[in-house]
């Protein structure tokens, strides 16, 4: 297996790999951004659930 | 009972469970990674294929191994808008708020699709046609498609309340629907630069199994992806239109708890 | 709509300025105002349109007679068809009959102008019907102007494409009656697809 032919693709390297690229960046986007947008939703609930633990805790006492 | 009964039973329950935002949630759990796998065992038996096995073609060179990307990109940008729009109807006739959850969770991946296709495309046609782009019907009429993406996400944020975005999104999404069938048939109505039918045209296939082969790979490989893109997103926006109910709390509270 | 006479004009007036921008920005060759001429008429018809979609619902929704037309037993559907025509004769039918004033303006012979007064007297209606659902989801909005734009004018472009196209295949000395054709097709759907869509926007955007 000729590496360097292979990565070459016969002239058209630019293209190819170009094109095989922003694919794979694009699904990685769409991979990687709902997963920090789960977590950054999750700390939002969380610290509206302790707030208003909080407050319940300073209105009992 | 009959099988067919036993399976359309078991469709059905399906079908009805995934529309409460919670059940979804929880089926959401198991079949996401199932997706993720599936996509990732298709599409790199199709990358093997199409990049190391496949002959080159011997008009365009190795160049024509960007079909395996620009093709099921572009097939993807139709299916995810089919289902966008089906789902936009589903919610508008029955009123079942997951649907329109998959509606505008399917927008900006559609949109994404529909910018590679054109994007590919046009790397591809500078060394072969010589030009990056040419006003032709396919090409135009896929320039609209992502503009009418556009539209939709740009629709749903422009409303405040959330459940009159979502119905005026479905809406858009289904009128925008007629532009599918003058895509997929422009090249057969104008006489176009693009390539003509060839995967489905009458008679079968017009490709050679070496290329067909890897191709329908990365094309089912491609609609898991969607699935898997669709679901986290949808779990996403469940977990934020259902934040202040019972459920999501102790679900949030719970991972705290336990990490 | 008629209540007053500068809502009949501003859609004319839109129009023409439009279109005349064109031979003052350009260089006024005879030849090059006639081959570009038919497209910026019909981009001026389409913008014109556009322009005036945005008060087609506006003084309705604020004096309270659209939420009394979504109350009414009878069909809105219909309502809506009946609002479309309305707005078309105060708009598009209007462009259509000063264009072949335009046409002048850009040197089209006299045996083309018919080409392009049927494109667009079959097209504008089509335009307005589907306007008026971009009018109809954005009616509540404050800044729908720009919104409507965004819906709308990916669907506009193949009624364009058509429509200017027209001229470009006479000018050349072919047929262009599949060209005839394929606008009035898309007028036959958006006759009888338009208006429910119109009403449904309504539904779902007011109350």
């Amino acid at each position: 297996m000729n590496w360097s032919e292979f990565f070459y693709m016969g002239g058209y390297a630019f293209e190819v790999w170009t094109s095989w690229g922003l694919t794979l960046l694009v699904l990685l986007y769409f991979v990687i951004m709902p997963k920090q947008r789960n977590a950054k939703i999750k700390s939002q609930i969380q610290r509206q659930i302790n707030r208003e633990q909080r407050d319940q805790g300073k209105t009992d006492s | 009972m009959n099988p067919i009964t036993i399976i359309w039973n078991f469709l059905s329950n399906t079908y009805h469970r995934l529309g409460s935002p919670r059940e979804f949630y929880t089926i959401s759990r198991y079949t996401t990674p199932v997706f993720g796998a599936l996509f990732l065992v298709l599409s790199l038996i199709g990358t093997y294929f199409g990049l190391f096995v496949a002959p080159a073609d011997y008009q365009q060179g190795d160049s024509f191994r960007i079909l395996f990307v620009h093709v099921p990109v572009a097939w993807m940008s139709l299916f995810v808008y089919v289902v966008m729009a089906t789902a936009g109807a589903i919610g508008l006739i029955w009123r079942m708020k997951m649907a329109f959850v998959v509606t505008i969770c399917s927008a900006p991946i559609g949109a994404a699709f529909t910018a590679l296709a054109l994007m590919t495309g046009s790397i591809w046609g500078k060394p072969i046609w010589g030009t990056y782009w040419v006003w032709d019907a396919r090409l135009t009429s896929e320039l609209i498609l992502l503009f009418l993406y556009f539209g939709i996400m740009a629709v749903y944020y422009a409303f405040e309340d959330r459940k009159t975005a979502e119905k005026a999104t479905a809406l858009l999404s289904v009128v925008g629907v007629v532009i599918v069938p003058i895509i997929h048939y422009s090249v057969e109505w104008w006489s176009s630069l693009h390539q003509g039918v060839t995967v489905f045209a009458e008679g079968g296939p017009k490709m050679p199994p070496e290329m067909l082969l890897p191709l329908a790979f990365m094309a089912f490989g491609f609609m898991f992806f969607y699935g898997y893109a669709l679901f986290l997103s949808m779990q996403n926006k469940v977990l934020d239109n259902e934040r202040k109910s019972g459920w999501v709390r102790a679900l949030v509270n719970n991972k705290e708890q336990q990490s | 709509m008629f209540r007053n006479t500068s809502s009949l004009i501003q859609p004319l007036v839109f129009f023409i300025i439009i279109a005349l921008l064109f031979p003052f920005s350009l260089p006024a060759e005879g030849l090059l105002l006639q081959r570009i001429g038919g497209g910026v008429i019909w981009v001026s018809a389409v913008l014109a349109t556009m322009l005036s979609l945005e008060s087609m619902f506006h003084s309705d929704y604020q004096d309270g007679t659209l939420e009394q037309m979504l109350i009414h037993p009878r069909s809105l559907s219909l309502a809506m068809l009946g609002k479309a025509l309305a707005h078309w004769t105060a708009t598009g039918l209007i462009l259509t009959l000063f264009s072949p004033l335009l046409c002048v303006t850009f040197n089209i012979p006299s045996e083309q102008i018919w080409v392009l007064f049927t494109g667009l007297l079959l097209g504008t209606p089509s335009l307005t019907l589907i306007g008026a659902i971009g009018a109809a989801l954005t009616v509540t909005l404050r800044r729908g102007g720009v919104l409507i734009a965004i819906i709308i004018l990916p669907l506009y472009i193949p009624i364009l494409i058509f429509g200017a196209g027209m001229l470009t295949q006479v000018a050349q000395g072919l047929e262009v009656t599949s060209q005839l054709y394929a606008l009035a097709a898309i007028l036959a759907l958006s006759i009888t697809l338009a208006p429910f869509a119109i009403a449904g926007a309504l539904r779902i955007t007011i109350n």
